[in-house]
């Protein structure tokens, strides 16, 4: 009696398993699936214009229209430079560079997205303001990287909304490094709130919806974790890093 | 291709690189950034061939394309998409779609797209203005030469008609007379089409 109500509760098991790998699999096919026809989505535009471009260019040149057609060169290279934005994107999101970690601080890179961001927040009437420890944080992780998470970060933070008051705080929690993002715009529609680290899920207009999601494979990859904070005033993503030991 | 060409896409850059190219091969263009302005227009627009991109935020082309359907705005319409989504092909068809294009879309391919659409409203006006015009002869008439015209329209003769309506055939005639001054013509086949026009869609 005993002996078959064990080997029930294995086969349940296996089955069990079963199905979880079916799922992860599914789900992954999925991902895929979502990912490609996105892909072809973002790509799709900007080859658009770049063909609606070169094709009333070539009638330009029939007609001599040298100053027209400098003009509608100049478009096709940005567009040009808009598809190769985003399969380098892709690339990265494909394969992050784990070669270059270091203990790097969690400080200096708020400090430098401040000043990278400083004319952009300007224009837009932003303010952004630090709230960081004394002491040093010290993480492991490509410094590039680590700027590019925070860049992200604090870029989508000016583009919710005019006028966005931002909030960069750094602390130390047990063994990690935190640091959260804070803005006052409408928040991430409640839609995307669930998905919004899953590749080309976008709240934004022009968004490519990759930001986020490279966001969190690159943290993922420093051995961190990335959250939308719920239940606040404010939108609030938080970083969580291990603090490197030297 | 005199007509205006709408084209509601939400990517700039999309929308101002075909317009650029419809303008350059001389279409007339209004581009939206939104469904929801095209929307709130629509009403006001001259008939125009529409272009509409598959994918936006809120509001899908399909979406536009049965929205427009719900306002009695049946203009031809073209629609282009970045992937070729056989699902959402079918039913830009269902809705009443000329063609879908694929992105990037060729030149050619558009071009010859808005032309069948042009040339698909300037038949559906042709249509509207020969109904108006009957509409317009048939409410003239008086309710007996409406009568008259009817009946000549099912093909009844003269004698019949004077039978059926208890007149005399002399007074058929010079019913049927005033019709045909008012219409401008004595065929009977014309005076046919005339009645038939003005009555719809059978």
């Amino acid at each position: 009696m005993k002996q078959r109500a064990r080997r029930k509760e294995a086969e349940q098991r296996a089955d069990l398993s079963a199905l979880e790998t079916r799922l992860a699999h599914a789900s992954r096919v999925n991902a895929m699936g979502e990912m490609a026809s996105g892909m072809a989505h973002e790509l799709a535009q900007p080859l658009t214009a770049i063909l609606s471009q070169a094709q009333a260019g070539r009638h330009l040149v029939r007609r001599g229209d040298v100053e027209g057609l400098a003009r509608v060169l100049d478009d096709t290279v940005a567009q040009a430079q808009r598809g190769a934005d985003i399969l380098e994107r892709l690339q990265r999101w494909s394969r992050p560079n784990r070669d270059l970690a270091q203990a790097c601080s969690l400080n200096d890179a708020a400090l430098r997205v401040k000043r990278l961001l400083g004319r952009e927040a300007q224009a837009k009437g932003a303010v952004v303001t630090l709230d960081l420890p004394n002491t040093l944080l010290q993480v492991k992780a490509d410094p590039v990287e680590l700027e590019q998470v925070i860049f992200n970060l604090v870029r989508n933070a000016l583009d919710a909304a005019d006028r966005a008051r931002v909030l960069l705080r750094a602390r130390r929690v047990g063994d990690r490094a935190v640091l959260e993002v804070s803005d006052d715009g409408p928040g991430v529609p409640a839609d995307i709130r669930e998905r919004v680290f899953e590749p080309f899920v976008t709240g934004k207009k022009d968004g490519t919806g990759l930001g986020l999601a490279l966001c969190q494979r690159l943290v993922e990859e420093m051995g961190g974790d990335m959250e939308l904070v719920s239940g606040t005033a404010h939108t609030t993503f938080r970083l969580s890093l291990p603090i490197a030991v030297s | 291709m005199s007509r205006t060409v709408y084209l509601v896409d939400d990517d700039e850059t999309v929308r101002s690189a075909l317009t650029l190219l419809l303008e350059t091969v001389g279409v007339t263009v209004k581009s939206f950034a939104s469904p929801e302005a095209f929307l709130t227009q629509a009403a006001n627009l001259p008939p125009g061939c529409l272009i509409l991109d598959i994918r936006m935020p809120a509001i899908s082309g399909l979406k536009l394309q049965e929205k427009l359907s719900a306002q009695g705005i049946f203009w031809p319409t073209v629609i282009i998409s970045g992937h070729g989504d056989i699902e959402a092909c079918r039913r830009a068809f269902r809705n009443g779609a000329i063609d879908y294009l694929r992105k990037p879309v060729d030149e050619q391919d558009l071009i010859d797209a808005i032309q069948k659409g042009q040339a698909e409203l300037e038949a559906c006006q042709q249509r509207a203005a020969e109904r108006a015009e009957a509409q317009a002869l048939v409410s003239a008439l008086s309710p007996r030469e409406s009568e008259v015209l009817e009946m000549i329209a099912k093909g009844v003769t003269t004698k019949q008609i004077a039978h059926a309506l208890g007149l005399s055939p002399r007074t058929v005639e010079s019913h049927r007379a005033a019709i045909a001054a008012k219409a401008g013509t004595t065929s009977t086949a014309e005076l046919t089409r005339f009645w038939l026009e003005a009555q719809g869609d059978p």
